[in-house]
């Protein structure tokens, strides 16, 4: 029975198998765990579905491929009245043949890497899809040009082309290119760096947040909040618990932002290009800064969790991102996100919003600063500056300028 | 280094094999004493004597079925087919025989033999004896099938045909036979499997086999003489094993991909070639791939007709020009 | 003849049989797939040619070819486990049925296309005859096969080259389904072919296993002489038809039990106990056959079946399929 990539997400169209924990040859029961799949955002471990043999690998540890390809091959126990009488003994006939790598012939030039051939992929389709042969303008492009495209950051769509002839290579090679196109590593001295490859969390975070900052019209609102109350309230509620997880201090402000987004539901949508969407509950990414990256998961209804519970839930989807065992799904929607830095000493900082929600609260760290009080005498307390990004198209400077002042105000009570 | 016609190319090709193992064995009709009916096998006999050159009755069969029992049991036949049309006579060695017997024994039978046969038209020889067929073999599994163009490349692949352990066909073509060509001295050793760049370029790629290859060379330098475009042409030379990797980097380079194919139409070795083209350098191709080829009739006799049928200069600078400018 | 020679034959002919017969009941059983063409009642053709070959000898049958293989050697359970399809099958379950092969033994291979294996036999005697090695190349064949083109081409060849080679025709009556008489221009295909080609016309009772080991003697005697090939028509019988699928019932009443009343086993049997050889020593061979029969079906009901890692394994030389780079 064939081995499928599987459904990795709505929006992933394919993955990176990155181990195999079974090799060719080896049993496999139904729902041991056959290899791990990566894509932008999660790493999933799949199991076999069926018992048998693994007797092909078609994708290995390393490679990628479509959601559907088959990666792998069970070879099934068959069902008829001569396996029943074979039982499970290994042969005892010489070592079997494994066909041969194929070698290039020495003269011809090795531009292609060579590659392991196996009967059934004797001719290998491109790994990538560049794209339609169509555009949605009707106009046609040839498979190069397409590439080409890709490569050079031509937008396709907005290429000319007379009397809407088919787009070839010269066409987009004439194009002016979006961004800089200057090959990077040749600006510096060879030998002065090492180049890494880019793995697909880092090109995630690349892809998506270059579309954000360059499609959002943005604006920054920046608040000082006297942490004195949220400080305290903390403290009680540790006290409190006794257990060994303990609320911080960006379990009560994501709490303090949920309840904030609540009470001012005009911003608690996101813009879709025809309409705006309104979400009754409150989902909020929270920044969960990983080794070599970053993802922020998505806490589900945090208007309706009291902070003890917020706190659990941030504590699981951490660990998990940690681990890279977080569901493709968990990593979907949220209207706003929260992103704290205050444990580095950053006191300020713009973040960029995720796309597609509509804004981003960026949290300082605590520091004692001097302020006057209401009889205008000078003393310190815990300020931390937080600043909030809004998408213009949906948030306007007062509406922004409101959720801020409701974030302050929860945060300050006593 | 000497001018040798492709005729010539022959005879010593086989020579020098004969000479390095005494395994070596040549049959065939009037090979020996008459030096074959294209003259491809002079001095042979003279040479190597009547055990070891052979003339056979007109039994196709027997002739193939014989090298095959004798390569089988050590011995390293070269078995000529007087004209590759009369594949038809003897296909099953061909078909049934010859290519599957390793595969079929679990590896104990070894056939290392050599089908030799002048293939091909441009010799007013009629529809029965003139026909391109090295699709015909192309497509069996288990057969090497290759199809020099030169002298040199006679020699050379010849001699790897004979030295290599597997069954190969190799194709020489009737009307190459009288051409002239640079040949060095010494052993010469070519590598089966292995395409050559004739001629680089930048703006398309041409594919040609046997006599199709000068016709793609003479298309080549007028396309870039009257109409500035610039072509890489390959020869090439061996169909199974395929040199893919040659023609794959070439249409990396160029985005454009030409055959010329001898063999009529439908499924003749550009067919293949293209389909690989198509779908592994799918995005290389600015444009899609055409094969240029003879039509899918039979061949005519007169000398007018068969010379519009097979792919002219002309018609392949007028393809080729045309693809590009459009 | 030697008394262990008689024994020799006796013990192939009922191995023969006893290996034949295991593989029709297999068949009934399902475990051969495929087809299977039987050579019940042929067995003294197969024992008196392979008793009186040399080591080195080149055997080339058809597709009828389980006893040519068995009477060189080769083991029974290789044979049955091919038929099978298993592991531990003469060519792993690659060839199948119709392609026995097993060059250690001189089984140069059972050929499926008629007529194929005679020009090919002619080549394997060709290069004896070139490198001056004194091995025979005996090649068998059915009635069917003196109608085809290859049949004419090899044995003109075999004569004009003088080649150390023995055509051998087991004449059973039947072409495939038809009667070998309504479709040969002569009475007896192969004897009154061999005039054609400058050859003696022999003909031999293909049930008497002595009298085919004398006339094989003879011609591989000839050969090995440099004195050219024989073509040996020898008059046998199947039991079962062309193929499994083949019920015979083209057959005339009676016909069948007039063979079996003559057949070569019992006849063999019956002329060993005449001459004063014990019926112990018989049984004994009897019971000692039987046994590794058995003990051979039930090794390959237990073998695995064909392994998925020779499935483009030895297309060429190299031990691989490539046909691009």
């Amino acid at each position: 029975m064939q081995i499928e990539m599987p459904q990795l997400g709505e929006t992933v169209a394919e993955g990176t198998i990155t181990v195999w924990h079974k090799a060719v040859g080896d049993r496999v029961a139904a729902g041991d765990a056959l290899f791990d799949v990566e894509t932008d955002k999660a790493s999933m471990e799949v199991p076999a579905t069926s018992a048998g043999i693994l007797s092909e690998i078609r994708v290995k540890a390393g490679e990628a491929a479509p959601v559907g390809a088959i990666v792998g091959v069970i070879a099934g126990e068959n069902a008829t009245e001569v396996s029943a009488q074979a039982p499970q003994r290994v042969a005892s006939a010489p070592t079997p043949k494994q066909a041969p790598e194929i070698r290039p012939p020495t003269s011809t030039a090795t531009l292609r890497p060579a590659r392991l051939m196996t009967p059934f992929t004797e001719v290998v389709s491109p790994g990538r899809d560049y794209g339609p042969a169509r555009l949605s303008n009707g106009v046609s492009v040839t498979p190069y040009a397409r590439r080409l495209a890709a490569e050079l950051n031509v937008p396709l769509a907005q290429v000319k082309t007379k009397n809407s002839q088919r787009i070839t290579a010269s066409v987009v090679l004439a194009h002016p290119r979006r961004g800089g196109l200057e090959s990077v590593a040749g600006q510096y001295a060879a030998g002065t760096f090492v180049a890494q490859p880019v793995d697909s969390m880092r090109s995630a975070i690349a892809r998506r947040l270059t579309e954000s900052h360059t499609s959002a019209p943005i604006f920054h609102l920046t608040m000082d909040i006297e942490m004195t109350g949220v400080v305290g309230r903390r403290a009680q509620l540790n006290a409190l618990s006794g257990e060994s997880a303990k609320v911080s201090i960006t379990d009560m402000l994501v709490s303090h932002w949920a309840a904030a987004l609540k009470a001012v539901p005009a911003a608690n949508v996101v813009w879709s290009g025809q309409e705006i969407l309104k979400f009754s509950r409150v989902d909020i990414g929270v920044a969960v800064a990983l080794d070599g990256g970053l993802v922020s998961p998505v806490l589900r209804d945090a208007g309706e969790m009291s902070v003890a519970e917020l706190s659990k839930a941030l504590q699981d989807l951490t660990t998990r991102a940690r681990g890279k065992r977080l569901k493709e799904s968990e990593l979907q929607g949220g209207v706003s996100s929260v992103s704290n830095l205050g444990m580095y000493g950053v006191r300020q900082f713009d973040a960029i919003i995720n796309p597609p929600q509509s804004s981003i609260l960026a949290l300082g760290a605590i520091q004692r600063r001097p302020l006057e009080d209401k009889d205008g005498k000078l003393l310190f307390a815990p300020i931390l500056t937080a600043t909030l990004t809004c998408d213009h198209r949906v948030i306007d400077g007062a509406l922004g300028a409101q959720l801020l002042a409701k974030l302050q105000e929860l945060a300050q009570r006593t | 280094m000497a001018e040798l016609t492709y005729r010539d190319a022959v005879a010593r090709g086989i020579a020098q094999e004969m000479a390095r193992d005494p395994d070596v064995v040549f049959l065939g009709e009037d090979v020996a004493k008459a030096g074959g009916v294209f003259k491809a096998t002079v001095g042979l006999f003279d040479k190597f004597g009547a055990k070891r050159v052979r003339d056979t009755p007109i039994s196709e069969q027997a002739i193939l079925g014989a090298a095959m029992g004798a390569a089988m049991t050590g011995l390293k036949p070269i078995a000529e087919l007087m004209f590759s049309d009369f594949f038809g006579v003897c296909f099953d060695y061909l078909a049934n025989e010859i290519p599957k017997a390793r595969y079929m024994t679990n590896g104990q039978v070894k056939c290392p033999l050599v089908v030799r046969t002048a293939n091909g038209a441009g010799s007013r020889f009629g529809a029965q004896h003139s026909q391109s067929v090295e699709n015909w073999v192309m497509m069996i599994p288990g057969l090497k099938v290759v199809a020099p163009s030169t002298p040199r490349d006679v020699i050379g692949l010849l001699a790897a045909a004979v030295r290599d352990p597997d069954p190969v066909i190799f194709f020489e073509h009737k009307s190459l036979y009288s051409t002239k060509g640079e040949v060095p001295d010494g052993e010469i050793v070519d590598t089966l499997g292995t395409a050559k760049v004739l001629r680089t370029g930048g703006d398309a790629t041409i594919a040609a086999l046997a006599y199709m290859v000068p016709r793609a060379l003479e298309a080549a330098q007028q396309l870039k003489a009257d109409h500035g475009i610039d072509c890489e042409v390959i020869d090439v030379r061996s169909l199974v094993p395929l040199d893919t990797q040659t023609i794959l980097n070439s249409v990396g380079k160029t985005h454009r991909f030409f055959t010329v194919e001898e063999n009529p139409r439908l499924c003749g070795w550009g067919a293949e070639v293209v389909s690989i083209v198509s779908d592994e350098a799918f995005y290389d191709l600015d444009a899609p791939p055409v094969r240029i080829t003879t039509p899918h009739l039979p061949l005519p006799s007169a000398a007018n007709l068969e010379d519009m049928m097979l792919p002219s200069v002309a018609r392949i600078v007028e393809t080729v020009r045309r693809s590009l400018a459009g | 003849m030697s008394g262990d020679t008689a024994l020799n034959l006796y013990r192939l002919q009922f191995g023969l049989r006893e290996a034949e017969q295991r593989a029709f009941d297999l068949f009934l059983q399902n475990l051969v797939k495929g087809t299977s063409h039987l050579s019940l009642g042929q067995e003294a053709v197969a024992a008196g040619f392979a008793a009186a070959m040399q080591p080195g000898d080149l055997t080339f049958c058809t597709y009828r070819g389980h006893a040519h293989t068995l009477a060189r050697g080769v083991p029974v359970e290789k044979v049955l486990g091919e038929l099978m399809g298993r592991d531990n099958g003469l060519m792993r379950g690659k060839g199948g049925s119709m392609h026995l092969t097993s060059v250690e033994h001189g089984v140069m291979g059972s050929y499926a296309i008629v007529g194929a294996h005679l020009p090919i036999a002619c080549g394997a005697a060709w290069r004896a005859q070139y490198r001056g090695e004194k091995d025979v190349s005996v090649c068998f064949f059915g009635d069917g096969t003196t109608n085809i083109g290859a049949f004419h081409e090899a044995l003109n060849l075999a004569v004009i080259w003088k080649l150390p080679v023995v055509f051998v025709c087991e004449n059973n009556l039947y072409m495939e389904y038809t009667p070998i008489g309504d479709v040969t221009a002569v009475k007896r295909p192969a004897a009154d072919r061999a005039g054609a080609y400058g050859l003696e016309a022999i003909v031999v009772d293909g049930q008497d296993a002595d009298a085919v080991f004398e006339v094989a003697k003879s011609a591989f005697a000839k050969a090995r002489a440099g004195e050219g090939p024989s073509l040996i028509e020898c008059l046998t019988y199947r039991y079962s038809g062309h193929s499994r699928a083949d019920p015979a019932k083209y057959r005339p009443e009676g016909e069948l039990d007039q063979w079996r009343a003559r057949d070569p086993i019992k006849l063999y049997r019956t002329r060993l106990l005449e001459r004063g050889v014990a019926e112990s020593i018989l049984s004994e061979i009897e019971s000692e056959i039987r046994s590794e029969v058995d003990r051979a079906t039930e090794a390959c009901k237990a073998a695995p079946i064909s392994s998925e890692s020779i499935l483009s394994t030895d297309v060429y030389a190299d031990g691989g399929w490539a046909w691009r780079n």
